[in-house]
Parts: C-alpha cells; structure tokens; sequence
C-alpha cells in the first residue's frame, strides 16, 4: 500500500454500478468510480487516451461521488499501481489519517495551464514521475501523474517541480523551476519583456486581488 | 505597508482594465472609478482574508461573495441586500451548504452607527444568519 494524496484529480469521471439490477447495493456497495485524464471537446470530455490509465474509488470507500472535490488535499491509502486490462490502474481504497505523509501526490498537468509535454523526449518527467494516464488531441494534452515530492515534469514553458510546503493550500504545489534539475542551464519561459496572461490562473488570481481590495504576499503563496 | 508582514497587492487601474477585458466586471470597482480601495482598509482585507483562507483550508468553504461583489449586486439589484456585508460565504456542514453574511469588526463604532447597523440587519430577509466577528487585539 502506499498513501497518495489528491492535488488534482483528471477531466475525465465516469461511474459502474453493480450489474444485478434487483439489489439494492447496485448504486452504492457495488458501485466504482473512475478518474483519468481526458480532453473537453465542446460540452463532452473524451478520453483520446495515449496511455490508457484510471484511478477507481470504490462505492464503499471514504470517496463521495457527488462531492469529487471535496477529495481533494486528502490522503488515501492506495494499492500500488498495476497494468491491467490494457491500461493503469490504481485503486484508493480508504481515507488516511490527516497526519499521514503522502508518499506520493496525485497530479493534473495540461498543455494550457503548463505547457505542452514532449512525450517523444525520454527525459519529459523525472524516473520517479509515474504516469496514470495521458489524452492528447493535436496540440491539447492532459496528463494524471503520480509524483513524489521534488520530482518534476518537463514542458514547453520549462521544469515544473513538486513543491511539499506547509503553506501551500493542499500542502504541495507544481511550481515552475528557474533551472533544469539536471544542469545549471537556464530555462527561458517567455522573451525579456513580453507579459503573457493566462486566463486560467493570472485572471483569477487578478478577480481574488480586486475583490479582496488588499492582499498580502503571504496570503498568495 | 508597515506591520503586514509581507508585501501588500492592490489592483491597479490596469489590471481592473485587464479583468474587465475577459469579462470580469464589478459595478462598484471599474476601469472608470476616481479611487481605489483606500489604504486605511488593509488591516481590514488582510484579515478578512486570513477567515477565507482558513475556512478554505480547513475544506469548508463552498463560496465567498466579497465585499465589493456583495456592493455590486446592491447596486444593481432590485432586491438589494440591506447592506453591504463584507462576505457572504457559503460552507459545507456535513453535504449541507449553508450560507450567513460575514461582518468583521476591527474598529469600535459610535452607538449610532450600531443602532443604523442592527436597523439594517432587522430588515434584512434574505440572509437568515450574520456572524459578526471582532478582531482580537494582540498589540
């Protein structure tokens, strides 16, 4: 077993319940539910896979399905993962206690928050980055990862590395690295001077400091 | 600013103006406003913002109206809050939601502002709760 806890969970949920249409543990004893990465296309998620992988919460577990937020920054205690029926596969079997130190880190990256990853470049992730499940369509990605602390993943804008700090809300954070972990090379993220906003994170982070009227630095980080 | 601790942001004009061209707009704060937020209000944020970023922490907070979206609404609703609370939070009690009006008081007022203030919150019926909260001194 090993304890993992949820920073992110994938685009991409769907649910199985017990096939016995006549008991009445269909919805909730015999039921799973899945996680993986996934692309949205319009109103509908598709799985586009390009490695084939999920996470399952059981129906008996600590998980609520109608609440999958409400998972994240717990810690559960998982079965290591395994490859089976053509894909990845990890089970979360139950919540762990609050002190419990997450041996790894369940994590979402995706080309329009991060960067696009090089999936033909062995070195895009660190050894110890261990892939669920990634979907591509053309130039979109999104990859659902397990990492360790201070591992790291590559993409277009440079080294994204797992942070582990008391005062990140979730108590882990991607963070993107000035340097390669490997080198002392510099990572050039954008050209001298350029301002580039992303409308994912920069404009909610600009609504939080409008509608706060003051925010301290401490309070951001 | 002395005595917070860190650095201290305010929106700019600009960056009200950036907002505003993905769609973020306030009727009370906007690219057109004389003042910003005036700086004897940073304790006040600051600690507000503290309560928010515990309740959020702590896995409970399923919303957080601010002071300037609560005043914006007043602003163009025709049925306006009776004041302008500085949050209206949503949390989670259990899978319940429930939701109170949030006053933080740092500074004692004059009796006549609290007899407008508990006017204000007899007449108020779309709220059922408001918690008033007091600063605690520490200095």
């Amino acid at each position: 077993m090993m304890s993992v806890k949820i920073l992110e969970f994938g685009s991409n949920w769907w649910a199985r319940f017990g096939r016995d249409h006549d008991d009445p543990n269909r919805y909730t004893r015999y039921a799973a539910y899945y996680n993986s990465a996934g692309i949205r296309c319009a109103n509908k998620v598709r799985r586009y896979w390009v490695l084939p992988g999920l996470v399952r919460f059981n129906g008996v577990g600590d998980f609520s399905p109608h609440f999958p937020r409400r998972s994240i920054g717990e810690t559960f205690w998982c079965a290591n993962p395994v490859f089976t029926c053509g894909g990845n596969r990890v089970l979360f079997v139950r919540r762990a206690a609050t002190s419990t130190v997450p041996d790894h880190y369940l994590v979402t990256v995706s080309s329009d928050r991060h960067g696009s990853l090089d999936l033909g470049n062995p070195n895009w992730k660190s050894q110890s980055t261990w892939p669920i499940s990634i979907s591509q369509l053309r130039d979109r990605q999104e990859a659902l990862l397990l990492m360790g602390p201070e591992t790291w993943v590559r993409t277009a804008l440079g080294i994204w590395r797992l942070v582990v700090r008391p005062s990140f809300p979730n108590g882990a954070s991607l963070q993107l690295a000035e340097k390669s972990p490997n080198t002392d090379e510099l990572v050039m993220r954008y050209a001298k001077g350029s301002l580039v906003i992303n409308p994912e994170r920069d404009i909610p982070l600009l609504r939080q400091v409008r509608n706060s009227k003051f925010v301290s630095h401490h309070q951001f980080v | 600013m002395y005595g917070a601790g860190s650095a201290v942001y305010r929106i700019t004009k600009d960056g009200i103006t950036l907002l505003e061209h993905h769609g973020q707009f306030t009727a009370v704060l906007h690219s057109n406003t004389e003042h910003l937020p005036h700086l004897s209000q940073v304790f006040h944020s600051l600690e507000l913002n503290a309560v928010q970023l515990a309740l959020s922490r702590a896995n409970l907070l399923a919303g957080w109206q601010s002071e300037i979206e609560i005043a914006s609404f007043n602003t163009i609703s025709r049925s306006p809050y009776q004041k302008d609370y500085d949050a209206i939070v949503d949390v989670w009690i259990g899978d319940r939601k429930v939701r109170f009006a949030l006053e933080y008081e740092r500074i004692l007022k004059s009796f006549k502002q609290y007899e407008r203030i508990r006017s204000a919150l007899e007449a108020e019926r779309q709220i059922e709760c408001v918690l008033y909260l007091a600063s605690e001194w520490k200095y």
